[in-house]
């Protein structure tokens, strides 16, 4: 599967809050993609790693990432392997974002919409090479800093961790958040012994728990909303 | 300081051979790499001396020290100054022991992203580099930035060699296989910016291997006139069992070397995963031969921080950011508006210019100040590269030294005294400079009097080195109205100096209609005559369409625009058409469909029948309560509320401009920001926009706004509301300091908080007045309040 470019408009009306589409929306989808197409520079850095458990949590002894998280022990179980992914599709998408918010609002807001399901296609190609590659091993779900009680302040390490500033141009400034914007990195468990039946209700994690408004794609994907 | 002509006696002499990666060295020999191994030339000098060694008896001429993260940013924990002392020393020993080679001094990026992408500004890292050039440069060959990725961040660095040493400067930034680094550099912006700033060496290093940078060496080769350094990989790296190597042996890598040794590069060395080994058959594959010579070349070059346009065909320069003529802008200077330089520069930059004026010269206002402001602020935006445009040469070194990239001066005169102000800044920062054909005596006003005056420009221009690639000469339109003979000695004066003199030419275009009526129709007809008699860059304004057709036109029949491509696409292309075309509506359902152009017509037609406020209160009012009532029952959606909201917007700025001002009627004033350490600001930026669309005055005071900087606007603004936007959980913390801050200060604003992570119990718990979940609750809102 390399569905990196096939960008799904459901997805990108999911962000926007627009339940459904008119022509004149798809054809300022379509011009947007082919604007976002041309600017995007995807680059993904990832490693798999066995884990252990140090202090009750786990602990990646290669790249000294300790993940010192219950919400993380409680939705990896038993995992033998943890994968580390960075991924970013580069500054000039940050910067068309900018560039649009001054004279055209709504192409503004379409293309970083846009900008979120483009990168993380590129990190869920990632991880569909994974399921390849560890055919033996089930999948808990991706699951990154910030969230739940795992803290962002890890942002730093990880990048550090995957040498992502060098080999793929992620800086993380002193509120953690990475540059580009439009970047993810995530963690995924490798386990043996999960039950492929298991339902993960993630939404159980969010800080915005009972209030959210926005839904985020994960959810999407996973049938907890539509 | 004595300048040192060791680096220029051996590239004299032969291919210069460079070292290869410390890190890979030290890496074999066990050590930890990802930690601060700079420290390791005071724990354990021996193991660096010997590395220096081993590559020098391999061949190399030069080793870098091992340094490149020694800075006082990276090793703000540590005795830096010491580090850096002791890697120079380990450096010397081994040049001692090997009985020949130079030391040059290895620095990098100083490790956090610079404005506006990141927090450390100019000043900062300038001050950074600055402390370390002081350190090295009595006790170093030479200095180089190298895996350099932000052309702001290589400025700073080499502005603090050239300002605080006389050694020689190498750079070499790293780039991916487009030409391009990861914050957008383009090879053509990096060579002309930093041959402008007088460097050296430079060319590439890192980032991909040997077999990959072949298209980016030619282009380094193509517009480079001082030598070329490339420092390749050992390949593109693999990572097997969690240890990266590299997939390009010592031989493979030597033999593609040779070939762009043969092509031209006169410096040569290896990055990661290179080793002694592989600079030993480098440096043997290349001693035979002889280094190639430097041509100079004739590319009329400026740039951005990301982008390089050559003047090699006409080309639009915008003149919308200057408030010459323009009252708006005038008051945007006066108000510090940068919203206003940046809506500007984004719609000149869409409309085709691809230079930017920026001329700030507003009497009484701290010109150089504002021209510092207002260029950070456009250079954030667009990638157009910009002219600085000023008569004060402290506003002009300002521009220069804040500019990120290559720049067009404007402008020096006839005036010897001028020209001595002037010119020394234009060489020191490298710039391209445009000469007035005018002197103490005025405008000449015959054709030769103008080439003498732009050959004195030209001469005077050569005794402060600036080649004649980078002079312009404006040979001054002035207006039909009062002096209509000279607009044939404009055009032909333009010809001949471009003839005569080699150099580019330039022409404020609109001059020549003022006081005339329909002065588009002369504008873009005089643009078509300069266009044919040579003109290279036009300053207009290339948001009318009479001036994009004729230049369109001309860059068609010139056969610049292939195949008539950009021409078809932009004029073929069936113009939006309104959707209800045809269909009979009033303002207030055109408003709410968006249609634009009914809604224009409407309200033209309508402001010649009845009162502006009628049509404000019976028409606009009622339609935005009705967007903002189907937004609210969800049968219309935030891009069609803000698509609605923008027409009437449009619909209240004509009946505005047909109102006295007395009769208007004011919103309340709001400052809006994104708090301290929040970077998105794409909610704050949809806010803003409906904010503004409602009728509101709103001062965006941008994102990651310190505390201060929200207190100072609402010092200097006094607004009756404050909106605080925050996306993240850990950014809700500065939003409650600021809240605090706010209060303190005994302010009597309206605070309104949102953002993603806000609800109406986070709102409470920090202290704001209200949250809104979206921007049209907000309207409500306030309207409710009856502001």
């Amino acid at each position: 599967m390399d569905n990196f470019e096939e960008i799904d408009y459901k997805e990108v009306s999911h962000y926007l809050k627009m339940p459904k589409l008119s022509d004149e929306d798809i054809v300022l989808f379509d011009s947007v993609k082919k604007l976002l197409l041309d600017i995007a520079e995807p680059k993904i850095i990832a490693r798999m790693e066995n884990c252990e458990i140090v202090d009750g949590f786990y602990y990646l002894p290669e790249l000294g990432l300790h993940l010192k998280s219950n919400d993380v022990n409680k939705y990896f179980v038993n995992v033998e392997k943890i994968g580390v992914v960075a991924a970013t599709i580069g500054v000039a998408v940050d910067r068309k974002i900018a560039f649009y918010s001054k004279i055209d609002m709504v192409k503004a807001m379409v293309l970083d919409a846009m900008s979120n399901v483009l990168v993380e296609n590129l990190v869920d190609n990632w991880e569909y090479k994974m399921h390849n590659e560890y055919p033996d091993y089930e999948f808990c779900m991706r699951y990154s800093c910030g969230y739940g009680d795992l803290s962002i302040e890890m942002q730093p390490q990880i990048i550090k961790a995957l040498n992502a500033t060098k080999l793929i141009g992620i800086s993380v400034c002193k509120s953690n958040m990475m540059i580009p914007q439009k970047s993810i990195s995530a963690f995924l468990g490798l386990t043996k012994t999960k039950n492929k039946d298991e339902k993960i209700d993630i939404c159980q994690l969010c800080a915005l728990q009972g209030k959210c408004t926005t839904k985020c794609r994960r959810a999407l994907q996973n049938g907890k909303i539509k | 300081m004595v300048k040192s002509n060791k680096l220029y006696d051996l590239l004299s002499k032969k291919i210069v051979v460079l070292d290869g990666a410390m890190g890979t060295m030290l890496q074999t020999m066990g050590y930890n790499v990802n930690k601060h191994t700079e420290l390791l030339c005071q724990t354990n000098p021996k193991v660096i001396e010997d590395i220096h060694y081993r590559y020098l008896m391999a061949g190399a001429d030069i080793v870098y020290t091992n340094t490149f993260g020694a800075n006082p940013y990276k090793l703000a924990n540590y005795d830096f100054k010491g580090v850096v002392i002791s890697a120079i020393e380990c450096a010397r020993r081994a040049v001692k022991r090997a009985g020949k080679g130079l030391v040059c001094f290895d620095m990098g990026t100083i490790g956090e992203l610079m404005e506006p992408m990141g927090e450390l500004t100019f000043d900062k890292v300038y001050e950074f580099y600055k402390e370390i050039v002081i350190i090295a440069c009595d006790k170093v060959d030479m200095f180089v930035v190298e895996t350099m990725s932000d052309l702001y961040e290589l400025k700073c660095a080499v502005l603090a060699i050239k300002e605080n040493s006389d050694l020689p400067c190498m750079v070499s930034m790293s780039f991916d296989a487009k030409g391009r680094t990861f914050s957008g550099c383009s090879i053509e912006a990096m060579v002309s910016t930093m041959q402008g700033l007088g460097v050296d060496v430079l060319g590439l290093n890192c980032g991909l291997g040997p077999k990959q940078i072949g298209p980016l060496v030619e282009r380094l080769l193509k517009y480079s006139d001082v030598p070329v350094i490339v420092k390749p990989n050992a390949g593109l790296p693999v990572i097997s069992n969690g240890q990266v190597s590299y997939d390009v042996d010592a031989e493979d890598f030597a033999e593609t070397m040779l070939e762009y040794v043969k092509m031209g590069v006169n410096v040569v060395g290896g990055c990661c995963g290179t080793d002694e080994s592989y600079i030993k058959l480098l440096a043997n594959e290349v001693k035979a031969l002889t280094p190639s010579k430097i041509n100079l070349n004739n590319y009329s070059l400026v740039s951005s921080g990301t982008r390089c346009v050559e003047i090699n065909q006409a080309r639009i320069v915008g003149e919308r950011i200057n408030p010459t003529g323009k009252k708006i802008m005038k008051q945007a200077i006066l108000d510090k508006d940068i919203s206003y330089f940046q809506k500007q520069a984004v719609e000149q930059s869409e409309q085709g210019a691809e230079i930017l004026d920026i001329n700030m010269g507003v009497p009484n206002i701290d010109e150089p100040e504002m021209v510092k402001m207002s260029i950070k602020a456009v250079q954030s935006i667009v990638d157009c590269p910009l002219q600085i445009d000023s008569s004060d040469p402290k506003a002009i070194e300002m521009g220069l030294r804040y500019y990120n990239g290559k720049p067009l001066v404007n402008s020096v005169n006839g005036n010897v005294d001028v020209m001595e102000k002037i010119l020394p800044l234009v060489r020191k920062y490298g710039a391209m400079v445009v000469g007035l054909t005018l002197d103490k005596n005025g405008i000449p006003k015959n054709i030769e009097d103008r080439l003498v005056i732009a050959r004195r420009i030209v001469n005077k221009c050569k005794e402060y080195n600036i080649p004649t690639k980078d002079i312009v000469i404006d040979c001054l339109t002035l207006t039909l109205g009062a002096e209509q003979r000279q607009a044939m000695n404009t055009l032909i004066g333009l010809k001949r100096v471009k003839e005569e003199l080699g150099v580019k030419t330039m022409l404020g275009i609109s001059n020549i209609s003022y006081g005339l009526p329909s002065r588009q129709i002369i504008n873009s007809n005089f643009l078509t005559m300069a266009l044919t008699y040579g003109l290279d860059l036009a300053i207009v304004n290339p948001n009318l369409p009479e001036i994009q057709e004729a230049f369109d036109t001309f860059r068609l029949i010139k056969d610049y625009d292939k195949d008539g491509q950009k021409y078809c696409n932009k004029y073929s292309a069936i113009k939006q058409t309104d959707t209800q075309t045809g269909e009979k509506m009033t303002l207030q359902e055109s408003i709410i469909k968006s249609v634009s152009s009914t809604a224009r017509e409407l309200t033209v037609d309508l402001i010649t029948k009845v009162d502006g406020l009628q049509i404000i209160n019976n028409e606009v009012i009622p339609a935005l309560n009705e967007i903002g009532k189907r937004y609210e029952e969800g049968t219309l959606f935030l891009p069609q509320l803000i698509r609605a909201s923008e027409v009437a917007k449009m619909v209240c700025d004509i009946v505005k401009a047909s109102m006295p001002t007395e009769s208007q009627i004011k919103k309340a004033k709001i400052v809006i920001c994104s708090v301290e350490g929040d970077i998105h600001d794409i909610g704050k930026n949809i806010v803003k926009t409906v904010l503004l669309n409602y009728g509101y005055e709103v001062i965006d005071i941008g994102r990651d706004v310190a505390i201060e900087k929200v207190i100072d606007s609402i010092k200097i603004n006094k607004p009756e509301v404050v909106c605080l936007s925050a996306l993240m959980t850990t950014t809700v913390a500065n939003m409650k300091k600021t809240i605090e801050a706010i209060k303190l200060n005994g302010f009597k604003v309206i605070i309104c908080v949102g953002g993603a992570v806000l609800t109406e119990n986070v709102a409470k718990e920090i202290g704001a007045d209200i949250y809104s979940k979206d921007p049209s609750q907000l309207v409500k809102y306030l309207e409710s309040k009856g502001l």
